[in-house]
């Protein structure tokens, strides 16, 4: 990735290097570059991991969209939103900020606590009796 | 190139994403509302596990690798039993299952 840049010396030029996650052109002196590219590399695999997710999502979508009956579709609401957790942390490595860890937490609670009360409320009628 | 580290944290990765996608092929094709939450709610407990201890492994140890731990134990914990009230409540509500020979649902 950086064959061209092994025989300069350090600190001695500022390299050019696209970073993923935004379209613009980030400087980057020599130093860093080594810590940075083995960082990279793992970044690929959490890339094509969001990816994978994303279009799996959007399969499952054919069901919550169109299944036939309500059943259907609450469970692929339920696969969607387990779906989505992973995504969050998936996210939250590629833009290097692994604290979405805290979102994927809360949408766990929340994606649990909708589909209990979905079903709850499909099989009474009622979510809470008075 | 990689460490050892990154390469089995790439093994668990891509092992919980095959079990993902299977996981939603079985919800596109199965016949059944039960056969479909059979096929996931088994495919996406272990899938998403997997990947979120292949990013454990890679993370190393810090306080984030404990917050992915809880996740997992959730994951664990609340993706069975909101499978278990779906279908508890198909059940109650006279939802008959899929036989062999009938016509696709």
């Amino acid at each position: 990735m950086c064959s061209a840049v092994n025989n300069v010396k350090p600190h001695t030029r500022i390299i050019p290097k696209v970073i993923y996650n935004t379209s613009s052109t980030y400087f980057i002196t020599y130093r860093h570059i080594h810590k940075i590219k083995e960082k990279i590399e793992m970044e690929d695999i959490f890339l094509a991991l969001g990816l994978l997710i994303a279009v799996t999502i959007s399969l499952s979508l054919y069901r919550a969209v169109l299944g036939p009956g309500v059943f259907n579709q609450v469970a692929a609401v339920n696969v969607i939103g387990t779906k989505v957790i992973v995504l969050l942390v998936a996210v939250g490595y590629i833009f290097d900020r692994p604290m979405f860890v805290d979102i994927s937490l809360l949408y766990a609670i929340l994606n649990f606590i909708a589909t209990l009360v979905m079903s709850k409320y499909l099989e009474r009628g009622e979510i809470c009796s008075a | 190139m990689f460490s050892i580290i990154n390469i089995i944290a790439t093994i668990l990765i891509a092992g919980g994403a095959f079990f993902m996608v299977t996981g939603v092929v079985g919800l596109l094709r199965f016949p059944d509302f039960y056969t479909r939450l059979h096929a996931t709610g088994k495919c996406d407990t272990l899938g998403e596990v997997l990947v979120i201890v292949g990013c454990m492994v890679y993370q190393g140890w810090s306080f984030i690798t404990i917050k992915l731990f809880f996740l997992m134990f959730f994951i664990f914990l609340a993706n069975p039993v909101g499978t278990h009230a779906i279908m508890k409540a198909a059940y109650l509500t006279g939802l008959k299952p899929w036989k062999k020979g009938e016509e696709r649902r």
